[in-house]
Order: C-alpha cells, then sequence, then structure tokens
C-alpha cells in the first residue's frame, strides 16, 4: 500500500512538472484546457475547387452562400480536416517552405486541379445576440502552376 | 502535513483498495481490459504511420518535440518501423516477458504522437489509452506479482481517470467561468463543427439535436451545464460507490458531445465502459455457475491463489 502511494505521488509530481512548463500538454498528459475559453472567436480552414482566371482571381471575403467553386472533400484526400486548419490558423508566416508544406499535405491534388484554401472565422454577433457570423476569406490559391497569397499575405515571396 | 497525509492515504484506500480480494472473475476482466488498451495503442501507432510519412515539417512542437528535432520521423520506413516496436513492446507486456515492455511502448507511442501531431493540432483522443498504457507500464516495473500488478495499475488508471475530467471542468472555470454555459457558446461551437464536417465529408447537416439546440437557448445552456457539471463530479470516480453513477453521466456527456458538435472521443467511452461498471460481478456469477473445474484451474494457475469474494458468497447463498 505504501508501495502504491509513493509510486502514485511520483507519477503526479512527473504530471505536474511536465504540464505546468507545457501549456497544460505533455501526452498522454493533459490538463484538457480545451473548449476552456467559451465564446472567442475560432479560425478553420476550408478548401474548395475552383475556375479561375490566375490573374482575376476573387479575394473578397464572403459568406456560406457566396462560396466559389465545389468543396474539396479533405476525408476523400485522406488529410485530417483539423491540420489544414491548425496549418492555416497557427502559420505565422506563409514562406516558400511553408507553402511547399501544405502542398505536401494536401498530396497530389495540387498537381491536378486548382483550389482555394479559405480561412474561415466565426465570431458572436457583436449587435445581434443570438447569432454567429462565419465569415469565408480567400486565403491561399493553388494551381499546378502558380501559388499566389492574399495580397494581405505577400510579403518578399515571388508571385 | 497529517491532514495531507490523512487525505492522501483516504484516496489511496478508495483506489487501491488494499483489502479487496481478488476474484478470478477480475482477473478476466482485467486481462479484457489490459488488451482493450493495448489495442488502442497499437491501433493508434499503425494508423498514425502513414501519415507521419505525408509530415514535411514541424508547425507546433509538442512534448518531447520541444527539446527534439523529430524530423527524422517524417520518413517512409521510420513511423511503420516505431509502429512495429510499438507492437511488439505491447504483446512483450502482455505476456510479462520484459518488465520494461510497456516502458518502451510509452517512450514509443509517445514519439508516434508528437510526429503525428506536429502540425498544429493537439488531439486528446488518444490521452485516456496513454495514460492507461503508463499506469500498466509503472506497475509492470514496480511489481512482479499479478494481483498487485493490476491493482496498482487499475488504481492509477481510475486515479487519472479522475483527475483528467475534473481538472477539464476546472479549466473552464478557470478560463471562462460560471457563464461558460451561456449557450451561445454552444451555437458558436456548433458554427465551427459545420465548418469542420463541411470541409471534411463535403457537406453538412444539422441533426436534430441541433437544430433544436439551435432554437432553443435554454436547452443550449442546459447542454453545456450538464457537460460541466458532469466534468466537475468525474473525480467520484475514484469511489467505487459512485463509479457507476459518475461513468454513466460521462459517456451520456460524451454523447452529448459527439450528438452536438460531431466530436468523437471513442477510445475513452471504451476504457469508461469497460473501467466503470464491476464487469467481474458478472464474470464471477457466470464462473460460479458454469463451475468448470479445468477452467478454473486454468485461471487459477495464471492468476495465484485466490478465494471466492465476500459478495459472491452472499449471492451463492441467496440462489436458491
Amino acid at each position: 500500500m505504501k508501495k502504491n502511494k509513493k509510486a502514485l505521488i511520483t507519477v503526479f509530481i512527473i504530471f505536474g512538472v511536465l504540464v505546468a512548463p507545457h501549456e497544460g500538454e505533455f501526452w498522454p498528459f493533459s490538463i484538457f484546457p480545451m473548449f476552456s475559453q467559451a465564446g472567442n472567436p475560432w479560425v478553420r480552414s476550408h478548401v474548395r475547387v475552383v475556375d479561375y482566371d490566375e490573374n482575376m482571381i476573387n479575394w473578397k471575403t464572403v459568406g456560406a452562400d457566396q462560396l466559389d467553386g465545389d468543396v474539396l472533400s479533405m476525408v476523400s484526400l485522406g488529410v485530417n480536416q483539423n491540420d489544414v486548419s491548425n496549418f492555416v490558423s497557427k502559420t505565422a508566416e506563409w514562406n516558400e517552405r511553408a507553402l511547399s508544406n501544405m502542398r505536401a499535405l494536401l498530396g497530389e491534388v495540387t498537381s491536378r486541379e486548382q483550389i482555394m484554401i479559405y480561412k474561415v472565422t466565426g465570431s458572436l454577433h457583436p449587435e445581434i445576440s443570438d447569432s454567429v457570423v462565419i465569415s469565408y476569406q480567400p486565403y491561399i490559391f493553388m494551381s499546378p502552376e502558380a501559388t499566389i497569397l492574399h495580397p494581405d499575405l505577400r510579403g518578399d515571396l515571388p508571385r | 502535513m497529517n491532514k495531507v497525509n490523512k487525505f492522501i492515504d483516504w484516496i489511496s484506500n478508495m483506489i487501491f483498495q488494499p483489502g479487496q480480494v481478488e476474484s478470478r472473475g477480475y482477473y478476466i476482466y482485467f486481462q479484457m481490459l489490459e488488451l482493450l488498451i493495448i489495442s488502442l495503442i497499437i491501433t493508434y501507432a499503425w494508423n498514425w504511420a502513414p501519415y507521419i510519412s505525408r509530415i514535411q515539417d514541424v508547425v507546433l512542437p509538442l512534448g518531447l518535440a520541444q527539446y527534439i528535432s523529430v524530423h527524422f520521423m517524417f520518413d517512409d520506413l521510420l513511423p511503420y518501423l516505431n509502429a512495429g516496436i510499438i507492437t511488439l513492446a505491447c504483446a512483450a507486456g502482455f505476456l510479462r516477458l520484459n518488465k520494461f515492455s510497456y516502458l518502451i511502448a510509452v517512450f514509443a507511442i509517445h514519439f508516434q504522437y508528437i510526429s503525428r501531431y506536429s502540425l498544429g493540432e493537439i488531439s486528446h483522443g488518444s490521452n485516456m489509452a496513454g495514460l492507461c498504457l503508463l499506469a500498466l507500464a509503472v506497475a509492470a516495473i514496480l511489481y512482479k506479482d499479478g494481483i498487485r500488478f493490476r491493482k496498482f495499475s487499475f488504481g492509477m488508471i481510475l486515479f487519472f481517470m479522475g483527475l483528467a475530467y475534473t481538472s477539464a471542468a476546472v479549466c473552464k472555470l478557470i478560463g471562462t467561468g460560471p457563464l461558460w454555459i451561456d449557450g451561445r457558446h454552444l451555437w458558436l461551437w456548433i458554427g465551427e463543427r459545420s465548418v469542420d464536417v463541411l470541409s471534411a465529408d463535403g457537406s453538412f447537416q444539422l441533426n436534430v439535436l441541433q437544430e433544436f439546440t439551435i432554437q432553443w437557448y435554454w436547452l443550449a445552456t442546459i447542454i453545456l451545464f450538464f457537460g460541466l457539471a458532469t466534468e466537475a463530479v468525474g473525480v467520484m470516480v475514484w469511489s467505487s460507490f459512485f463509479r457507476p453513477f459518475i461513468v454513466l453521466l460521462l459517456v451520456g456527456m460524451h454523447f452529448g458531445i459527439e450528438w452536438t458538435m460531431n466530436i468523437s472521443f471513442s477510445s475513452y467511452v471504451y476504457v469508461l465502459i469497460l473501467a466503470g461498471f464491476p464487469w467481474f460481478k458478472l464474470i464471477d456469477y457466470a464462473l460460479d455457475r458454469l463451475n468448470y473445474s479445468s477452467l478454473n484451474n486454468m485461471i487459477d494457475r495464471f492468476q495465484g491463489d485466490i478465494s471466492t469474494p465476500e459478495w459472491l458468497s452472499s449471492v451463492k447463498k441467496n440462489i436458491p
């Protein structure tokens, strides 16, 4: 019994030491902070197959009913939707390497189709209390020949 | 200090139940739980392997990836090799071939996890299985004796199970406060999941519960209140008396999460259902009714000396 107690306390201390400096996450230890901050705006991704003239891309942020093209299902590509969403929301700098990784993640569809990766944001409507606003911002256009970022994201990257 | 000691003793007594005699049914039951845990771990290992091969760079390093580069894992062969190591280590642990086998499996699956989830997502679906494997690993190192091995690992599983749910509730109360249960928060999450499901599957349709939840603010608030309250009392799984009731609530909460937010935590549900109810009583009852001496002898050979548990003696008295 004493041995059990000592071992459990030791594992509990290791748990504390690992999760405390790692924002509550050190697999398999976690304090499960997901969903702890309710009501905050969120960012996800959405990918569509489009048919654009590369010089006339529509970069306007729209609602779900005004989207161009057809949904490109991530399941059909064998890609986890959460990975694409997190890639879009957590990539700080869209350099050549990040774009190449995004192409690798989506796979060979990027060498076959024209696709638009949307950055989707959702928030509670600031004035209408019972409404959720979801907007789709065209973010990255990929075709077999080119990768074009939303004008706000273009830094030193060649177009 | 004395009070802290007493509190720790009180928890230890609840989760390890030092006075409880292990029955034949419990032995079979625990083998089933152990098999479930290693099956989940092996499944994760092989499911993650092909995905790791597609990754080229780390967006968000998790766990040991914050100290060691995991780029070497982004290879066509290594993730599969690691999955093979995990499978062999789990098998060796189950067959008690080496006391460090489960620990090797823990480290190997940690590497598999930090490689698979290096693109920004912090996945929690596998945490329960991982914690259970860790409990087996610690128990295998500490105890040669099977009965003590099972007692410690089951107690540790219960401890972290309760801690996990209650800490999740505490995080919500710290992160948002009591107003976390405001139904509009659920609307926002349903909106988020609608984008995810549409993007993943190509289509999305609200189910009946989601439609009602969006229509009625009070229903959304009640659902969130139920979720928060259920998580908060998660720590009560430590008590064998309350455990089945709390586990029922937790399983219900997981189904609620799946129906309202399309998020499935299936491995949690499997472990909860198996670990949360005293299935061994049913097995003991069946063994007693069957009364196959060869089967009982075989169990005894693996398990060691056992005696009829008290509760079964009383059941036997009441059977005409």
